[in-house]
């Protein structure tokens, strides 16, 4: 007579551990993934000043360098799902008409990028930001589950309208709405993000 | 101070506590699915303790592990293990890297900035500023 073995889930318990630990190394590379992003956008700028004149800083460069290294910092706490609260309670305050509207630092940091009067450098520092964004738009939307739920959730809308252009025109057009999609979700990340940080404890003169 | 002051600061207070509150509730919401997989973990580990406590140990977790193990648990177990490796290696290696890149490119920046200060600095003493 053989014996009736008893069924282990031994086995399901190592996959599901497996699954757990995979889940989080994958954010966390993704984490370091978007700081070396933004670091070799901060190269980048920092190779401009270079090629000009070192000694002067200008307004936008200091404030873009500010934003990055915040969202450096603020990078591991990007994600749909622990941003929505934050989102819902500025919605709230935005429709009820708040006597101060919580800061936009990326407009903030457009405005001071726009008052640069060297033509050149605007152009730069503006199109870093948009690199930026556009960083961090992306990493929002596929560095976490509730990014991919998101993710999901917007492809039909995006795919059904680029299908109403031109055929010639239809890639273009849907790249040209991923790129806005994402500026726009990568702006908005950073804001509400920012509001999740202590404010500073003494400001920085030097712009 | 001003009544309108008041408000607007006791208004700036609500706010300031309310991101607290819902940045607080959305880091407790992302990790109820972490904390739902490991009570499920430790459900299957007390059954199979207490399965294993019986007279065929050893052969069970034989059979279980060798021959009622699905080839979708053999793939989900070597993708696991070596995405594990390959996680825990590019994190050492890219948090190092970003480390060293940061503390490099502060150091820089601020020899620049404190270039930028002096500058201005002997252009306020050329005009006999103070």
């Amino acid at each position: 007579m053989t014996p009736t073995l008893p069924f282990l889930y031994l086995p399901d318990a190592v996959t599901l551990i497996l699954l757990l630990l995979v889940l989080d190394a994958l954010r966390r590379v993704a984490v370091i993934h978007i700081r070396q992003e933004l670091l070799i956008i901060r190269k980048e700028m920092l190779a401009f000043r270079l090629a000009g004149d070192p000694a002067r800083v200008d307004a936008g460069y200091a404030a873009l360098r500010r934003l990055i290294d915040s969202s450096i910092t603020l990078a591991p706490r990007l994600s749909p799902a622990r941003l929505l609260f934050i989102y819902r309670l500025l919605r709230k305050s935005v429709k009820r008409g708040s006597p101060a509207p919580p800061p936009d630092p990326a407009r903030e940091v457009g405005d001071r990028i726009a008052g640069a009067s060297d033509r050149d450098c605007r152009e730069k520092l503006r199109r870093l930001q948009m690199e930026m964004s556009l960083s961090l738009g992306t990493f929002f939307l596929v560095a976490s589950l509730s990014g991919w739920a998101l993710l999901l959730a917007a492809m039909p809308g995006m795919m059904k309208r680029s299908i109403t252009h031109h055929p010639e025109h239809r890639t273009d057009a849907f790249f040209d709405m991923a790129e806005r999609v994402l500026g726009r979700l990568g702006r908005h990340a950073q804001r509400i993000g920012a509001l999740t940080e202590p404010p500073p404890k003494h400001q920085d003169t030097r712009s | 101070m001003p009544e309108s002051k008041l408000v607007q600061d006791n208004a700036q207070l609500d706010f300031s506590a309310g991101i607290q509150k819902a940045d607080r509730l959305g880091a407790f919401l992302i990790s109820l699915p972490k904390w739902a997989a490991y009570a499920v973990i430790a459900w299957q580990i007390r059954l199979s303790i207490e399965a294993l406590v019986g007279k065929y140990a050893f052969p069970s977790l034989l059979t279980r592990f060798w021959r009622q193990a699905s080839a979708w648990e053999v793939v989900c177990w070597i993708a696991g293990m070596l995405g594990l490796l390959l996680g825990l290696y590019s994190r050492r290696l890219l948090n190092r890297q970003v480390a060293r890149d940061l503390s490099r490119l502060d150091t820089l920046e601020k020899r620049l900035d404190d270039l930028a200060g002096s500058r201005v600095g002997s252009a306020a003493g050329d005009r006999g500023q103070p």
